[in-house]
């Protein structure tokens, strides 16, 4: 192959970023380069997968956000015959794979990345797309003859060589595994003390194990179907990698269980005399962070909560004095009517020619009109907090012009303003909440994206099968909790429960993105109507958006605070979630490798130990890779 | 099972913010107008069966936000959409002007062949008028689509644009049928839509 040999292009496509692949390749893992399915002229002719990097490999971009893995295990357990020859390696330039080798290929990450099956339970490669796979995918389908996996519409199978895939997966799957503690589990559990060495021995005996149940029965679509859930859907969606790139681990296994959830039952809220028995003489609030535990709890009792308020969003600091808040409150006072003037004394003409501010302002007025008509404060004709509400989203544009006004930011004002009803100090109010939403209402809804996927990893670390069942219908993306994220649940409640939810989150206890434990808590509630008579996208979304005027928020916190000690605390909580909640991360001490594998085998030891139903595991499950922390670490790139 | 419908028709309100997407798809829907109605926020739908020339056909109408920055989202509910309703406001001639730019998106965002058709609202609102009836009706025949003014409030040719919109959907749908399917027993809708997966509305369309 080293020979120079007439090759032509069946496709190419570049901005193709190879994300993993063998060891020898490393030096190009991240860089960018071109993908080409060619064809030699040989006889027979064969066709390859290609990828050649460009000469500049730079795209720190995608570098910073995704990780990259050296597959190094291939190399100690089976090679791929043929995919990498051997003369080609010293002098790699491209990644070349003949087609013979390709045995599954799957696309993932919206269609972003395309991994590259052996057919043996190893990612022989794969790509990202700077764009998407589609085409690429469309070509591979064209030029080889696939299957689609039944439990993943974005893995297909080459058929002409699945029989080999099938004798394997089934050997596995009828392996009667011991469940006592002799065997190979005294083998898994010995990870812990002698990793290194146990690998190996683990490795023949699986090994035997394996080939002595080979050549049985028939094998079922059941089980190929199984074969490729340990390939695929761990990968996307699991409990030790929720960026979707596990392929490397093979541990298919019931989800590890969380602890048991803790009950936190609403306790009373925070009174008028606790309020006062924290400030001090000079109206200092003294232990602030007993006042926000208290307001967690509880929230906040109606008599206190417009003065309460003013601290939780940051109008008044928790430690001034009365002194300093009349000072603070006369100047903001001035800051505000110089904004409000601004808009107030422009002419006509001056208008005519400022398109910007006029498309602001007709959005403000259209949704004004529109904003919680029903809720008294707000209702009737002529109501003149509606031009207050008016008043006070015109000066937030010129406020902050860049942002100006975005639809929903009406909703997160009238709470407020029913709440303080002063104009000035309602101003100052949502600018403090809009210091926390703002990024919802980025231009290019980056905000929103980033949580729709730390949503998505929190539910498939939380609830798998449902996180499962959504990626399968079509939902992964999350957008059915658009209206939820954006507003704060605020179409969902009653303008009482409202104040009562926010000023909960306002203290932001226990943890960084409670909101989002709100919205796993709800789903999960919700999980058995949503998985049901295989709902597609349209009913999600209907049962989601009908779930407005039904959700009790005490039950609610009560259970999402629980939700959260559970994370915590798990076990095998990932350093994505721990990232998302603002936890620390797991410390990388030296033998944290070790130990993670020590944990991964344990895992797989407990499923198929405690689960009599087609105990599947295979060796890729271990790996000694010095890339381990990096790996737990990484976090996927942005793929919305 | 009883045979509650015989097709399943997704259809699209797009256009500006403020325009009367969700009054008209209220209207439709409820017969009701609502003055106390809140801005749409993400996207929902609603449905309404009605009996075309002897078939049953039930739409799922989707209604969106309108705000240029919700686009990336409600785009991803184009897809397997047959049949958009485009509305602008007569008393509002940004919203007029901007259907080119809402017509883009849906070539972008949809699959080329939904049918289109372009809704004058708040046509009751006559004093008020900024778009002649007669730019709208040119603005269609550039599009080669179909053209109705409409009032929610005053409940104005909103059942008619609906009517309309399904009858061409189900014209095209039964001649597509026709064309890759000769006369042959049942129904074969499969095979109208060549797609790797059917969407839902299509493998519900078969005969319950
Ligand atoms: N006069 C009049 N007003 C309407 C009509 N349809 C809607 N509206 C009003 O226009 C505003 C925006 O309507 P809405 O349906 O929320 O618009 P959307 O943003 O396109 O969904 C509301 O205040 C409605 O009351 C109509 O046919 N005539
Ligand atoms: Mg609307």
């Amino acid at each position: 192959m080293g020979d120079i040999e007439e090759v032509f292009d069946l496709f190419t496509q570049d901005g193709v970023i190879l994300k993993q692949a063998q060891a020898s390749y490393m030096q190009f893992l991240n860089s960018l380069g071109t993908v080409y399915i060619n064809e030699a002229k040989t006889d027979p002719r064969e066709r390859f997968l290609e990828w050649k990097p460009n000469d500049i490999t730079v795209d720190s971009d995608m570098q910073d956000q995704e990780w990259a893995v050296v597959n190094t295990i291939q190399k100690r357990t089976r090679t791929i015959s043929g995919s990498l020859p051997s003369d080609y390696s010293n002098r790699l330039r491209s990644l070349r794979v003949p087609f013979r080798d390709i045995k599954s290929f799957k696309s993932s990450h919206k269609n972003r990345e395309l991994t590259v099956y052996n057919g043996q339970g190893d990612t022989i490669c794969i790509f990202l797309f700077q764009t998407n796979c589609d085409h690429m995918a469309g070509h591979l389908k064209k030029f080889m003859k696939v299957v689609p996996s039944k439990r993943d519409r974005n893995l297909y199978y080459v058929q002409d060589n699945t029989l080999e895939i099938q004798q394997l997966t089934k050997s596995f799957a009828e392996l009667n595994l011991p469940t006592d503690d002799s065997g190979i589990w005294r083998l898994v559990r010995n990870f812990q003390t002698q990793p290194v060495e146990t690998t190996f021995e683990a490795f023949s005996k699986v090994t035997t194990l394996m080939y002595k149940t080979m050549d049985k029965k028939e094998i079922s679509d059941h089980d190929r179907e199984a074969l490729n859930k340990s390939i695929t859907e761990y990968g996307s969606n699991n409990t030790t990698d929720f960026a979707g790139n596990s392929n490397d681990y093979e541990v298919v296994a019931t989800v590890p269980e969380l602890p048991v959830r803790p009950e936190f039952p609403r306790l009373k809220p925070l009174s008028q005399e606790l309020w006062r028995d924290h400030m001090d003489f000079e109206g200092k609030i003294e232990d602030v962070e007993s006042v926000k535990n208290l307001i967690f709890r509880g929230g906040i009792c109606p008599s206190i909560r417009k003065e309460v308020w003013k601290y939780l969003l940051e109008y008044y600091p928790w430690t001034s004095t009365y002194k300093e808040r009349q000072n603070l409150a006369e100047n903001l006072k001035d800051e505000y009517y110089k904004m409000k003037l601004q808009w107030k004394t422009i002419t006509k003409t001056q208008e005519d020619n400022f398109s910007d501010y006029r498309d602001r302002k007709s959005l403000i007025e259209k949704d004004v009109n529109r904003t919680d008509r029903t809720v008294e404060f707000f209702a009737g004709d002529n109501n003149k907090n509606l031009n207050t509400l008016f008043e006070i989203l015109m000066t937030f544009v010129m406020y902050n012009f860049d942002l100006g006004y975005v639809q929903g930011m009406s909703d997160l004002l009238s709470p407020i303003l029913q709440l303080v009803e002063d104009e000035v100090e309602s101003f100052w109010c949502f600018v403090g909440f809009m210091k926390i939403m703002s990024s919802n209402f980025d231009i290019d809804q980056a905000g929103m994206k980033e949580q729709f996927k730390k949503l998505q990893e929190l539910l498939a670390f939380f609830s798998p099968n449902l996180s499962n069942y959504l990626n399968e219908h079509d939902s992964a993306n999350m957008f059915f909790c658009f209206r939820w994220l954006l507003v704060w649940f605020k179409r969902e409640l009653s303008q009482d429960d409202v104040m009562r939810f926010w000023e909960v989150l306002w203290t932001g206890l226990p943890c960084q993105n409670f909101h989002l434990l709100i919205a796993v808590t709800i789903l999960d509630n919700e999980k058995e109507a949503l998985m049901a008579n295989g709902n597609g996208f349209t009913e999600i979304l209907k049962h989601i958006n009908d779930l407005s005027g039904k959700l009790d928020i005490d039950t609610i916190f009560n259970k999402a605070e629980g939700v959260y000690h559970q994370l915590k605390n798990a076990e095998h909580l990932t350093d994505n979630v721990r990232a998302i909640l603002g936890l620390p991360l797991a410390p990388s001490s030296s033998n944290s490798a070790s130990s993670s594998i020590a944990r991964e085998m344990s895992l797989a030891s407990d499923a198929c130990a405690s689960n009599g139903s087609a105990p599947r595991c295979s060796v890729e499950n271990v790996r000694i890779s010095p890339d381990e922390n990096s790996y737990e670490r990484s976090i996927s790139g942005s793929y919305l | 099972m009883a045979k509650t419908y015989d097709y399943l028709f997704k259809l699209l309100l797009i256009g500006d913010s403020g325009v009367g997407k969700t009054c008209v798809l209220f209207r439709f829907s409820e017969d009701a107008f609502n003055t106390t109605f809140i801005s749409t926020i993400g996207i929902d739908f609603k449905i309404r069966t009605i009996d075309l020339d002897g078939k049953k056909i039930k739409l799922q109408i989707w209604d969106t936000a309108g705000q240029e920055r919700f686009r990336t989202i409600t785009t991803a509910y184009y897809r397997g959409a047959m049949g958009i309703m485009l509305v602008y406001d007569i008393t509002n001639e940004k919203s007029f002007e901007n259907i080119k730019n809402w017509i883009r998106n849906i070539e972008e965002n949809a699959s080329a062949d939904v049918e289109k058709m372009l809704l004058g609202n708040k046509c009751e609102l006559e004093e008020k008028r900024q778009v002649s009836k007669e730019r709208g009706e040119q603005l269609a025949i550039e599009y080669g689509i179909k053209f109705i003014e409409t009032s929610a409030k005053a409940s104005i040719r909103v059942e008619e644009a609906f009517f309309t919109l399904a009858r061409d959907i189900k014209a095209k749908m039964e001649k597509k049928l026709e064309a890759s399917n000769p006369p042959k027993g049942g129904h074969q809708l499969r095979a109208s839509e060549p797609q790797r997966k059917p969407p839902s509305w299509l493998s519900r369309c078969t005969l319950l």
